[in-house]
């Protein structure tokens, strides 16, 4: 099996780059496919919190890539979901830690063995961003509807683009936290006015909403408690990833059918 | 090092260098750091060299300067005495004799790609750039710039001086033009657009006009506020 390795990234911090990693992931295992969801951000670990897992970890991915131990000792299973798994990054340790080489041979010996990994990109464009992308054969680029944001995202783009690690109809955006009351009073860009200068396709529109705060701090990603809109939103996104066609106007009735109307991405 | 020495200016002809009363090898002196001091901005460019009148010029002075121009890539154009005098007059470089209205040789480059934020592009000559400037991102160019887009991000034409050089952009928001030594930013509140512009140096600064009225009769005023001030 080869499976594919996915980068979530986005140049700017506190975009929701972990949150959109843990429940992409989710979802893509809700759908039946084996997903590895990698830190990658060494030093500043976050993505076994926002999973609730944090309390079961014993190996990281510095003791994998140190030969300390086999990278499958290293997963943690997920009880909630069948066929996902975190291999979570180092807190002790720094993104020195880890070369280049080294990140791309554990990610093409986990594509070997699972349908997804997901690499949750730390923020910046230094090593440890550099670290992040060199094995990924897709991006996400999280954006949120902030010009600080959008141009760091554009940064970005430009960067995965020209490293030549990841073509660019390759690379995607899912636009985070975005809020249509702001919107309509022409306070928040829109999805359109994103479109428009990264000239990216777009793999999800997330609303923004306060259930996200709380499932983070439960440890608990949002698609696993059902059928509100965001767990939809992010159902759809990873449908996507799975190369679905995902028409934004059909499956989105009710708020988020509102939100795309309003975009024009929905008749 | 007294720093008033000699002061430098851009000009329409190359960069100025005016020799204050003083002693003439600190002056030279002063000349050569500061042409290494910022090589980027003076190399390629022609000087203009002003004396004082009492000056004394010996030829191990001015062989002197000579070194030190030529190390800085910096061509002798004009030695001349405050007032009037002109002492030395570079020849006209050789090029094949023209016909009076026949334009000189221009490299012209087009560039097919998009600038992100981030992009750099600096090249020799007219650029002609097919695809957007994202903010964030830098384009220059010695001649004339045209952007076949939207020109969001800073763009510089005439880097090595030329006045005369324009910039062109089917969707003119850039955050900032500049042209030889003028400088300009955006106005703060930004209107779209309504068509292509071209930027270029009028009087007190770099205008702007529509596509359409660019160089018909009498410059006409802004249609859109822009700050404008020279770079000092």
């Amino acid at each position: 099996m080869s499976g594919k390795a996915v980068v979530i990234t986005s140049g700017k911090g506190g975009v929701g780059k972990t949150t959109t990693t843990a429940n992409l992931g989710v979802a893509l295992a809700l759908e039946g496919k084996s997903v590895v969801l990698l830190d990658a951000d060494i030093g500043l670990r976050n993505l076994d919190v926002v999973l609730g897992l944090e309390n079961r970890i014993v190996y990281d991915i510095v003791n994998v890539i140190d030969g300390m131990v086999d990278f499958r000792k290293a997963l943690i299973k997920d009880k909630r979901v069948e066929g996902l798994y975190l291999l979570p990054a180092a807190q002790t340790r720094d993104k020195d830690a880890v070369s280049p080489e080294q990140m791309r041979k554990l990610i093409e010996d986990i594509k070997a063995e699972f349908d997804y990994v997901l690499i949750d990109c730390p923020a910046g464009i230094e090593q440890g961003f550099l670290n992040a992308i060199v094995g990924a054969d897709e991006a996400v680029v999280v954006v949120t509807p902030e010009v600080s944001s959008v141009r760091d995202a554009d940064r970005v783009v430009g960067l995965l683009d020209k490293k030549g690690e990841i073509p660019i109809e390759n690379i995607s955006m899912l636009v985070n936290r975005i809020r249509m009351d702001m919107v309509r009073k022409k306070e928040m860009l829109d999805v359109s006015d994103i479109e428009e200068l990264l000239r990216i396709k777009v793999l999800g529109v997330i609303p923004d909403d306060e259930s996200v705060i709380v499932s983070t701090n439960k440890g608990e990603p949002v698609v696993l408690n059902g059928k509100n809109h965001l767990a939809q939103a992010y159902r759809d996104a990873a449908g996507r990833i799975l190369g679905r066609e995902i028409p934004f106007e059909e499956k989105h009735q009710g708020f988020v059918g509102t939100v795309l109307r309003f975009f024009g991405l929905a008749e | 090092m007294p720093d008033n020495l000699l002061r430098i200016k851009g000009s329409k002809h190359g960069i100025v260098v005016q020799f204050e009363e003083g002693d003439l090898e600190q002056a030279i002196g002063l000349l050569e750091e500061k042409l290494k001091e910022n090589p980027g901005f003076f190399a390629g460019s022609q000087a203009i060299l002003v004396f004082p009148e009492e000056a004394q010029l010996s030829m191990d002075i001015l062989a002197g300067l000579y070194k030190v121009l030529e190390a800085g890539r910096v061509s002798l154009r004009e030695i001349r005495r405050n007032g009037s005098v002109r002492i030395y007059e570079a020849s006209e470089p050789e090029t094949p004799k023209k016909t009076p209205d026949e334009e000189p040789q221009r490299q012209l480059q087009w560039v097919y790609r998009r600038l992100r934020s981030g992009d750099k592009l600096s090249v020799d000559g007219d650029l002609v750039l097919i695809g957007d400037v994202n903010p964030g991102a830098e384009i220059s160019a010695t001649g004339n710039i045209l952007v076949w887009g939207c020109l969001q991000g800073v763009a510089h034409a005439g880097i090595h001086g030329d006045e005369n050089a324009r910039i062109m952009a089917l969707k003119l928001k850039a955050t900032q033009l500049r042209i030889a030594g003028f400088i300009s930013r955006a106005p703060d509140q930004t209107l779209d657009p309504i068509g292509p512009e071209v930027a270029r140096v009028g009087s007190g600064g770099i205008v702007i006009e529509t596509w359409e009225r660019a160089g018909k009769g009498e410059p006409l005023p802004f249609w859109r506020r822009l700050l404008h001030g020279r770079e000092d």
